[in-house]
Parts: structure tokens; C-alpha cells; sequence
């Protein structure tokens, strides 16, 4: 459903990812795990239609990158840090244009973004701009953007960052029910409790490579640790 | 491109620029309350200070011999004699400089070279820097000439011969401009300059928003993730920018017109302007493709920020390039030429200077309306090129390298 081959990404002298490849399943969540300039945020980037590689290709839901990107980007619910909502416009204005860019027509867009409010519990906020919004509220309102046309995979870069406990519980909550609705989802995250608590299978990387891939108890296992955030450690520092 | 994306992306934009309490403040709401403040005030004070002066007595020093008739007509211009000497005192020129300086006088006159002679010399000394000075100069001037014409009348009639033969050539001066056309003149040198310095700041606050400032409030990326083409989403940004700057210059327009028609009734020069609908329609049709190359402008290099503040620092030089554009309107004497029509802005200001005096001619006109459209296109294409590269649009580093990159090497977005 989403695949990563061979995505190289260079800045003059400087390679921010270096020949990665992986792929997500369909009902599948995998967990994109690396320090700071990792290279995580740019292979997401790639994914995700807005940043081209310099080598290889990168694909979601059948749809290249480099063929078809508009198409990609319909088959793609993106959630970073770096997207933000607009400060002057309500939740609710906020589904309607990316549902109406995403070209859902008027009566079906009504009722998502209805079935958004309630499932996301803004009723007590949809209408309030969001710039007046709490950190917590403007997440469930940025997820509930990323979900509204329903796209069969989702990237989710640190989406539970600089969020309380029961925002962050919410959030994986959702992720767990897309899976099970057989979205393939990308998590990328700092904390890897999250990771190791949500993930079917880890893809660690670091400088730009992946060092390893696998599901969690094969990853913990193989370097010979007892929790993923040792393990995590553990290939860091063999490579450091 | 799909036009229906443009148009959501446009509304959008709209609706959320039209939210921005601050900036419709200093775009639209400001200038219409500040305009016709200022110049009210300043129709004003220019009345109330010329009556003012034309009130108020004279102090006048007379050094030297001066004759009856001269002081008489001095007295006359309500003036006050504070100091009258019989001889002209050493260091005339510094002690008057001095008299006039300190306020202790308006003027000296000085007269060293006694009544007795034929023609009596008379030195009127005044301060160019002070009006009041100033003023009574010129009145004790024209006062103290017309004694010597009625003097030398007062010689002619007494050596048997007409009084007329005192002033062989009679010189008058008429201005065949009517009144309407007078104020037209002064419109059409300050009116064109201020339009777009106006439109341009329109643009400029809105583009800025809504391209470094949705980078760093990180919203860009956001419609970057959305099956969005860069050149629909450059288009729904320039068009909202147009949009703004049209209204905020029309807005501003309208507030700055009434203005100095108020301050051109104020100032009782018997001056009265009016502009029918052809010329208010010709208006319209110089300033839009103005309007065009600045939000094209605005917008290419506002995105090559990273943050606000970055944008307003990228935009300064450009806004002072377009003052210096607009600045050749307000120049004496300027007008349309076809070398002129070719020079981008300045051209449209010098049309629409030469629109407001009713001098403009359709071939010119036409020549500024073509050549501005084109350079607006080229404005779109650079703006077009720029939200294309995506080093640009998602960081805002070495952004004209990547640029004007031969297309082969250029990343661009998709």
C-alpha cells in the first residue's frame, strides 16, 4: 500500500536518505523510528508527493510519485508537525476545504464532516477559529483532516507530540481503528512506548539508512535487548 | 489546471485574509478614516494661518532716509514702525539678519542713500524660512513698487506728458486654464503617486501573509499534502492578493480623492475638480495590470521567505523601487512618452496623471496598457516558477539558484 524504494534524497553535499526502502500493508501500522536528522521527516516528505528524491520511487496505493502525485496525494491522509491549521478558519472550514480540494462533492462532504465532529468529540469547538483552540483540540481537528476523505493510508508524522495523555490515548485510538478498517498507516514518533505499544512492524533509522526492519519482537530480539527502546539504543550506538 | 481548485483556494484565502482584523485595520479601514483627517486639517491650518498672517500688523525697521510717501505706504499694509533709524547703522546685513532672526521684525527696510536724488534705493530684507517674513516681504515689495510706478506717473504728468507714458509696455498675465483643469493638475501630480504607493502596500501586507506567513504558521504544507497542483495553488494566492489590492486602492482612492477635493474647497483657490466616467473607467482599466505585476511580484518574493518578519525584509527593496516608480509622476513637467510607456509602473502613473488633465492620447495609453500587461504576465510566470520549486517552497533556502536553475536540474513540486 505504501512502499519506499530505494528513496534517496541529497542536498548538494549533504544526503538526507540514502537508498531507503520499506513497505506498509494494508490494515498494517509501522513505525518510522530515528533520532533528530534521522532523515525521517524527508522520507515522509518523499512519501507523501511533496518533495521529490533524487533517486528512486516512491508509491501509495499503486500510485507513483513521480507519474501520478495528485492521485497519490488522494490516496494519502498527511499529519506532521510541520501542518498546521489555519488560525483564522473553524474546524469545520477547515474539513469543508480540504474535502472540497480533495474533490468530494457536497452532500457527501457534509455528512464526513458531521460524522468527523462526533467520532472526534469537537462538537464544542468545530465552530470556534482555531487559532482560539487548544494544542489538544487543534490535533483532533489536523487528524480529523487528515482522515476526511477516507484514504486507504496514512502517514502520521510525531503526531502525538506536545500532546496530553488523554489527547495522545485518543489519537492512537483512531490509529488503532483505521488499522483495523485495513488503512496502512506510517508512524513516525520520539516516543517509543507509542511505538512499541502500536506498531506491527518498526523500520529504525538513522543518518539516513535503515539499520534494521521487522516487527517489534524480532527487532528487541535481534540486537539483544529487552525493550525496543534498548534495542533502539543499542543499533544506534553500534553505529555512532 | 482545474479552475474550480483556483476558486476554493481563492475563497478560502479570502475568507481568511477578510478575518484579519489588523491588517483590514491598516489596509482599508485606516486610510479611509486617516486621509480625509489629515488633509481636512491640513485645508484647514493652511486657511486658518494664511488669514492668519494677512491679519496680522507688519513689524517693519526702517534704516536710513526714506520718503513720506514710501513710509506712508508702508503704514498703509498695516504695518508697525518698531525702529526707525535716520542713518543706516555699520553691519546693516548682519544686524538685520539678526532683527529678523530673534522675531524682533519682519523686515527691514534700508534706504543709505538719502531722498534727495532722483531715485531712491530701498533694500527690503526678509527670512525666506519664516512665513510670516516671508509674506510681509512680499507685501511691503508690491506696496513700495507701486509707489515708484506713481511716482514717476506723478513726473510724467508734471513734464506735460500722460501719465501712461509711465509704464510703456503693460504687461498682463492670463491662464487660459479654467479652474477645473487647475485642480486637475494638482490631482494628477499628487493623486497618481499616492495610488501606488497605496497599492502597493495593499499587496504587499497580503501577499506577505499569504505566503512567508502561512510557511511559518506551517499551513502551507498542509495544502501541499492536498491533491493540489503548486501552479492552482500560486493562482488562488495571486488572484486573493489582486483582489486586495484593488479593493484596499480603491478604498484608499476614494478616501484620498475626497480629501483633496475637501483640501482643494479649503484652500479658497476657487479651484473644483470633477471626473466623469470614462476617465474614472480608463482609471480603473491603467491600475488593474499595476495591480497585476505588484501581487505577481509581492507574491514570488514573499514566498522565498521563511517567516513573516523575513518577507517584510525580502519586500522592503521592492516596495522602495516602486515609491521611486511612482516617483516620476509627481516630477514637473513629466508626461507620457512612448519611452516613458515602456517604463514599468512609472508609465501607469504618468497615464493616469495625464488621464486626470484630459491630455492623454488612446495610442500611448494603449502602448502603457500593453506593455504593463506584459510585464504583469512575466510577474506571473516568475511567481509561477518560484511556487514550483519546492527547496523554496518547503524551506526558503538558496531559493535563486534554485530558481533560475536550468529546468533539467530544478527540483520542482508537483
Amino acid at each position: 500500500m505504501i512502499q519506499a524504494r530505494g528513496l534517496t534524497k541529497r542536498y548538494g553535499e549533504v544526503e538526507a536518505a540514502r537508498s531507503v526502502s520499506f513497505r506498509v500493508a494494508p490494515g498494517e501500522v509501522v513505525g518510522l523510528l530515528g533520532p533528530n536528522g534521522a532523515g525521517k521527516t524527508t522520507i515522509l516528505r518523499m512519501l507523501a508527493g511533496i518533495l521529490t528524491p533524487t533517486e528512486g520511487e516512491a508509491e501509495v496505493a499503486g500510485h507513483s510519485a513521480s507519474d501520478d502525485p495528485l492521485a497519490l496525494k488522494r490516496s494519502l491522509g498527511f499529519l506532521s508537525g510541520d501542518t498546521a491549521l489555519y488560525q483564522r478558519l473553524t474546524p469545520r472550514e477547515v474539513l469543508r476545504y480540504f474535502g472540497r480540494l480533495n474533490g468530494m462533492d457536497r452532500a457527501a462532504l457534509d455528512r464526513r464532516v458531521e460524522e468527523l465532529v462526533r467520532s472526534f468529540r469537537m462538537e464544542d469547538f468545530a465552530d470556534r477559529q482555531c487559532g482560539k483552540l487548544s494544542a489538544g483540540q487543534k490535533q483532533r481537528a489536523n487528524v480529523a483532516r487528515a482522515f476526511l476523505h477516507d484514504p486507504p493510508a496514512l502517514i502520521l508524522d510525531e503526531p502525538t507530540t506536545a500532546l496530553d495523555v488523554v489527547t495522545g490515548k485518543f489519537l492512537l485510538d483512531a490509529i488503532r481503528r483505521e488499522r483495523g478498517r485495513g488503512k496502512a498507516v506510517l508512524f513516525s514518533t520520539h516516543v517509543l512506548g507509542d511505538a512499541e505499544a502500536l506498531c506491527d512492524r518498526v523500520v529504525l533509522l538513522h543518518r539516513g539508512q535503515v539499520l534494521d526492519e521487522g516487527p517489534v519482537p524480532e527487532v528487541i530480539a535481534r540486537s539483544g535487548a529487552h525493550t525496543l527502546t534498548d534495542a533502539f539504543l543499542a543499533r544506534i550506538g553500534a553505529t555512532a | 489546471m482545474r479552475p474550480l481548485i483556483v476558486w476554493h483556494i481563492f475563497r478560502k484565502d479570502l475568507l481568511e485574509t477578510l478575518r484579519d482584523r489588523r491588517a483590514l485595520l491598516t489596509s482599508i479601514v485606516l486610510p479611509l478614516v486617516i486621509y480625509p483627517l489629515l488633509f481636512t486639517l491640513m485645508a484647514a491650518m493652511t486657511k486658518s494661518r494664511r488669514e492668519e498672517i494677512a491679519a496680522k500688523p507688519a513689524r517693519v525697521a526702517v534704516w536710513g532716509p526714506l520718503p513720506e510717501r514710501a513710509l506712508s505706504a508702508v503704514r498703509a499694509e498695516n504695518s508697525t514702525l518698531v525702529e526707525a533709524l535716520p542713518a543706516v547703522p555699520a553691519g546693516a546685513l548682519e544686524r538685520a539678519r539678526k532683527a529678523v532672526e530673534d522675531r524682533v521684525v519682519h523686515v527691514v527696510l534700508v534706504a543709505p542713500g538719502g531722498t534727495a536724488g532722483p531715485s531712491v534705493a530701498v533694500t527690503v530684507y526678509a527670512d525666506s524660512t519664516q512665513l510670516e517674513s516671508e509674506a510681509m516681504q512680499e507685501r511691503l515689495v508690491k506696496a513700495l513698487r507701486k509707489v515708484g510706478v506713481e511716482l514717476l506717473e506723478e513726473r510724467m504728468v508734471s513734464l506735460g506728458q500722460p501719465a501712461s507714458s509711465a509704464r510703456p509696455l503693460v504687461v498682463e498675465d492670463v491662464d487660459l486654464a479654467d479652474s477645473a483643469r487647475r485642480s486637475a493638475s494638482i490631482v494628477g501630480t499628487l493623486l497618481p503617486y499616492m495610488v501606488l504607493i497605496l497599492l502597493a502596500t495593499a499587496a504587499f501586507y497580503s501577499a506577505i501573509d499569504l505566503t512567508a506567513g502561512e510557511k511559518e504558521r506551517g499551513t502551507l504544507q498542509t495544502l501541499l499534502t492536498a491533491p493540489v497542483h503548486p501552479l492552482e495553488v500560486v493562482s488562488g494566492k495571486y488572484l486573493t492578493v489582486v483582489t486586495m489590492t484593488l479593493v484596499a486602492a480603491l478604498a484608499n482612492i476614494g478616501s484620498v480623492g475626497l480629501a483633496i477635493g475637501r483640501l482643494l474647497r479649503g484652500a479658497g483657490a476657487e479651484l473644483s475638480f470633477q471626473i466623469g466616467p470614462k476617465v474614472v473607467i480608463a482609471l480603473f482599466l491603467t491600475l488593474l495590470p499595476a495591480a497585476l505585476l505588484l501581487a505577481a511580484l509581492f507574491v514570488a518574493v514573499g514566498v522565498m521567505a521563511r517567516t513573516y518578519r523575513e518577507g517584510q525584509t525580502y519586500l522592503m527593496p521592492l516596495l522602495f523601487l516602486v515609491i521611486l516608480a511612482a516617483f516620476g509622476s509627481a516630477l514637473p513637467g513629466a508626461e507620457v512618452t512612448p519611452a516613458l510607456a515602456l517604463v514599468p509602473l512609472t508609465n501607469v502613473t504618468l497615464l493616469m496623471r495625464d488621464l486626470l488633465a484630459g491630455r492623454a492620447t488612446l495610442a500611448l495609453g494603449a502602448m502603457v496598457l500593453l506593455s504593463s500587461f506584459v510585464y504583469a504576465a512575466l510577474g506571473m510566470l516568475l511567481a509561477a516558477r518560484v511556487f514550483q520549486t519546492e527547496q523554496v517552497l518547503l524551506s526558503g533556502e538558496k531559493p535563486w539558484r534554485e530558481i533560475f536553475a536550468r529546468t533539467s536540474r530544478r527540483r520542482t513540486v508537483r
